[in-house]
């Protein structure tokens, strides 16, 4: 099976502020497309960027100046904080990014606190009776320009031109919104408290555990997956006395937590690991960004890395075959 | 060229990540069939009302999570373990231009149905595998659970408060979610090249490189300490706003809250700074918080809450309505995607099946009776 470019022979004029933006331009770049992007805020803002992160972004970006003309191209990518840069359009695709009116820092480091705080992602990380807990690392914005990305591509496909905006903060809120039914339905509170973390939606255990040498994350989906995970990891008592993980979640975390938490301490991240592989159970270590820089490659058989002078950073995560 | 309008998929997903993207080609106007069994239902058919008795009969129609995720799509119920379905579903691949799954890495080769096959039946066909560690790596057998792709990617380590373990749970907003957007840009990707060239690509992605695909501002160092975020608890039950002080802005902050310039020395003084806003903004409403915040030039946004504003996005984001036959009204987010044929509610198990069969197939009524008696449209 021959390598594939899926994107060989896409023009695109990246107009580009912030992260989200230049971020879709990178991915369209990884899959083939010729990206030109043309810096239109002005350089103090340029430079608030980090180097190594506007490297990353702009690697392989052919960069042009002045004003942007669309002319040649077949897709105009733009943060909405920038498009009226863009010149005349002549019928071209201009697929602009709408996020959140910011007070200051058109640098784009801002934008995934505020996405996360008025996306409803915010609010629900953290513990309960503590300050909340934004999604980390830039995160959300990185997601939006992910969405934008294909955002772009999907009006490209319905053969649309002009102008077209889409809004970074629907990307976060509304995948937020496809759980908060679910949580609120089932009573179970978002903030964390003891294993009744978000994303249990009602169902025992969910969450992270220490062991003996960091830590490992539990995660069942039915019965038999609680009772799946108590059996490898030899706490088969503990599932016979506590049998129902619908209820467990509802009124007996902390109980069965006290009696879980012992077992685990006892087993390390790899012992754990091995046994999620060979008996197929929702149990797998915390890996911290050491442990993933040093994966050799995540997956065998791909290039998910890009390897760079001194470093290596993401690439696309997935791998294409014809 | 055809449109999205024109384009017809496959949608094998089940639980979260696979009808995600589904519901993505259906919101931009693809025709999204969802290929389903009562065999092994898909999970999130039950999610959130697996004790709820009083469905009866219809509980696999009531769980609002599946109506989310499977807006606009239609339902077609094929038991793929029956010998004699691997036929059908090769049928519908040869009218169809995305086939979308996620079930555990090399199912689809189990069931006769692999790339080689699906290729053969139909070469301009565009396949989107989702995994956990794709479909051949050295993570290929881990199911592919929101919590394991970001607890493998790092991601959950990140999700602390300072000098305290990972405390997780940030999975909602960044797992499968982020496996489905990727998964929709690649197979888009994959219909523009197929519309051009007529040939087909199979895409196979991984959830746990999803997730560490966006991370990169985490690992290039130098970018991991961008401007500092404060969290500031105001006035009310729960109640937070959050501020980034960016280059120049604790001075607008300091300004703001009547707290004396900060000197030359800022980081000494950075915490003075951040103890008077705590006090200033404890009492004031958060709004007025955020106003006054932003007035001065700072970066501030509240923190909005799913349960009591309206979900996700508080009131600025307009909800739609649907009703569904089952449930009645609900209403949610439109797709960040576009909304052009997502309005219909999520489709009825299998109600669907002889529609599509007509359609695509062509199939009369006796042969669709004989596949129903044979328990393989089951």
């Amino acid at each position: 099976m021959g390598k594939v470019s899926l994107l060989e022979g896409l023009r695109v004029l990246e107009v580009g502020a912030g992260i989200a933006v230049p971020f879709a331009g990178r991915n369209l770049r990884l899959m083939g497309a010729e990206v030109c992007r043309v810096p239109v805020l002005d350089e103090q803002a340029e430079d608030r960027l980090p180097a190594a992160l506007r490297g990353w972004l702009d690697d392989g970006k052919r960069k042009g100046a002045g004003r942007p003309d669309a002319s040649g191209f077949d897709l105009v990518i733009a943060d909405g904080r920038a498009v009226d840069a863009v010149g005349p359009v002549d019928g071209a695709l201009v697929s602009v990014l709408d996020m959140p009116p910011l007070a200051s820092l058109p640098d784009g480091l801002a934008d995934s606190a505020v996405l996360s705080a008025i996306a409803g992602a915010t609010w629900a990380m953290g513990e309960v009776g503590r300050p909340p807990l934004s999604m980390p690392a830039h995160t959300a914005a990185f997601l939006a320009g992910v969405v934008f990305a294909g955002n772009s591509l999907g009006l490209l496909l319905r053969g649309e031109s002009g102008r077209h905006h889409s809004s970074g903060l629907l990307s976060i809120a509304s995948f937020v919104d496809q759980n908060s039914t679910s949580y609120l339905h089932s009573g179970i509170g978002w903030r964390r408290e003891g294993r009744r973390a978000a994303g249990s939606a009602g169902i025992y255990p969910y969450g992270i555990y220490d062991c003996a040498d960091g830590q490992v994350a539990l995660i069942a989906r039915s019965k038999r997956d609680w009772h799946g995970i108590a059996a490898a990891l030899g706490a088969g008592d503990v599932s016979r006395r506590y049998p129902d993980p619908f209820e467990i979640a509802q009124s007996l975390a902390d109980v069965v937590d006290a009696e879980l938490r012992p077992i685990i301490q006892r087993l390390s991240r790899a012992e754990i690991l091995e046994t999620a592989e060979r008996d197929g159970v929702l149990a797998v270590p915390v890996a911290d960004l050491d442990d993933v820089e040093s994966y050799n490659n995540l997956v065998d058989e791909r290039e998910f890395w890009d390897f760079g002078a001194e470093s290596r950073f993401p690439g696309l995560p997935f791998l294409v075959s014809a | 060229m055809k449109t999205m309008n024109d384009l017809r998929v496959l949608d094998l997903g089940w639980v979260w990540a696979g009808p995600l993207v589904g519901a993505a080609m259906a919101a931009l106007g693809a025709e999204v069939v969802k290929v389903e069994s009562a065999t092994r239902l898909d999970p999130y058919r039950l999610r959130g009302v697996e004790r709820e008795e009083h469905w009866g009969e219809n509980k696999r129609e009531a769980s609002p999570s599946f109506h989310k995720l499977n807006r606009g799509k239609k339902s077609l119920a094929l038991n793929l373990k029956h010998p004699d379905a691997r036929g059908v579903l090769l049928a519908l691949v040869e009218q169809a231009d995305l086939l979308i799954e996620n079930y555990s890495a090399g199912t689809l080769d189990r069931l006769g149905i692999g790339w080689e096959v699906l290729r053969g039946a139909n070469p301009s066909l565009v396949a989107l595998s989702l995994s956990a560690g794709g479909q051949r790596g050295r993570w290929k057998d881990l199911r592919a659970y929101a919590l394991v792709t970001t607890a493998m990617a790092g991601y959950e380590s990140l999700v602390r408060y300072p000098d305290e373990p990972a405390l997780g749970g940030a999975t909602f907003g960044i797992a499968d979610p982020n496996i489905s957007s990727y998964g929709v840009m690649a197979a888009l990707a994959g219909l523009w090249r197929a519309q051009r060239t007529g040939q087909g690509a199979y895409i196979d992605l991984s959830g746990i490189e999803s997730v560490v695909g966006v991370l990169g501002a985490a690992l290039l160092e130098e970018s991991a300490s961008g401007p500092a975020e404060v969290v500031l608890q105001v006035g009310g039950d729960d109640e937070w706003v959050v501020c980034v002080l960016g280059a120049g802005q604790e001075d607008a902050l300091a300004a703001a809250v009547g707290h004396v310039p900060l000197g030359e020395s800022r980081g000494a003084d950075r915490g003075a700074l951040v103890e008077s806003v705590r006090a200033w903004a404890k009492d004031r409403p958060r709004d007025a918080v955020v106003v006054a915040l932003a007035d001065a030039g700072v970066t501030v946004a509240p923190v909005l809450r799913v349960d009591r504003e309206h979900g996700a996005g508080g009131g600025s984001l307009s909800r739609k309505k649907v009703v569904h036959p089952i449930t009645g009204e609900s209403s949610f987010l439109p797709s960040p995607w576009g909304e052009i044929g997502g309005g219909h509610p999520a489709p009825l198990f299998g109600g669907d099946t002889p529609a599509v069969l007509r359609d695509w197939l062509d199939m009369d009524d006796g042969e669709i009776r004989r596949l129903a008696d044979a328990g393989i449209l089951a």
